[in-house]
């Protein structure tokens, strides 16, 4: 199978940040498209290329301190469907 | 045996039936209550409980919660069955099976529940997370620190390995990334 004919479908956002702006381990870069209202953890890719868990309301806090830093506005993650709360929710242990 | 005494014995039969359905039915309502409150405790206290220990769970309830409650109802009435209607006794009893049932299960849970961890966000998550920042971290050797600018040309030049790296387990419906750039 040819590379170019997979789609990067993708559970997370990515940000491409300005290029004068510091990589630095303050600036999320990936991050989960949703949260759930449970444990709104959300995991974050830094610049710096660390990853870990952030709170779902200190990552949105994060991100509009930072939206300068970002080559086009970035979207936010969200609340996730019932649905999937409940199941993610079963299914981790 | 006259026809009489056949159609007494037909009738003790159906009684008999009808009290163990009874009884069934109930232990069973009793069994499904108790999990509702486990579920509901277990929501408020943010403790984690995996798929498995929750069918551990769930057949150790069903299986067991009968046994202490049968164990009272024959101390009570000289007989494993429930007494039948409303009366004083009979809601006692309901009461001391529920009673039982909760804290067999929460013995259970105290055995079965992990230690709950203060991060909740699926370990799958992450470590896809991470595996991104290391074919980042190989981009960017080969473009002199520059980042990628989009999911796709990581996929598209193999520096991601496998593309369902950029799926996160538990929310398979997720939308498409932007292809031509940052989302």
């Amino acid at each position: 199978m040819d590379r170019h004919d997979v789609d990067a479908t993708s559970s997370f956002v990515y940000a491409l940040p300005k290029p004068g702006c510091a990589l630095d381990a303050t600036l999320p870069v990936m991050w989960d498209k949703r949260a759930t209202r449970f444990h709104p953890n959300v995991a974050v890719l830094f610049a710096d290329l660390h990853a870990g868990r952030v709170a779902f309301s200190d990552l949105i806090t994060l991100l509009d301190s930072k939206a300068s830093c970002y080559a086009r506005p970035v979207v936010k993650p969200v609340i996730a469907s019932k649905k999937w709360e409940w199941l993610r929710w079963l299914i981790q242990g | 045996m006259t026809p009489v005494d056949g159609q007494k014995d037909t009738g003790q039969a159906n009684r008999a039936t009808h009290a163990t359905t009874r009884h069934a039915l109930r232990s069973l309502a009793l069994e499904a209550l108790v999990l509702a409150a486990v579920i509901l405790l277990c929501l408020n206290i943010s403790c984690h409980i995996s798929l498995r220990s929750w069918i551990a769970v769930i057949i150790t309830l069903v299986a067991a919660a009968g046994i202490p409650t049968s164990i009272y109802a024959l101390l009570v009435f000289g007989d494993f069955r429930y007494s039948s209607g409303g009366s004083f006794t009979a809601r006692i009893t309901s009461i001391a099976a529920v009673v039982f049932a909760a804290l067999w299960a929460f013995v259970w849970l105290a055995l079965l529940v992990p230690t709950p961890r203060a991060d909740h966000s699926p370990p799958t998550c992450l470590s896809h997370l991470k595996g991104i920042g290391l074919a980042i971290g190989m981009y960017q050797i080969d473009y002199g620190g520059l980042m990628p600018p989009n999911l796709q040309v990581l996929i598209n030049e193999g520096y991601a390995k496998d593309p369902d790296d950029l799926r996160c387990l538990f929310f398979p419906d997720a939308p498409p990334v932007d292809r031509h750039g940052p989302s």
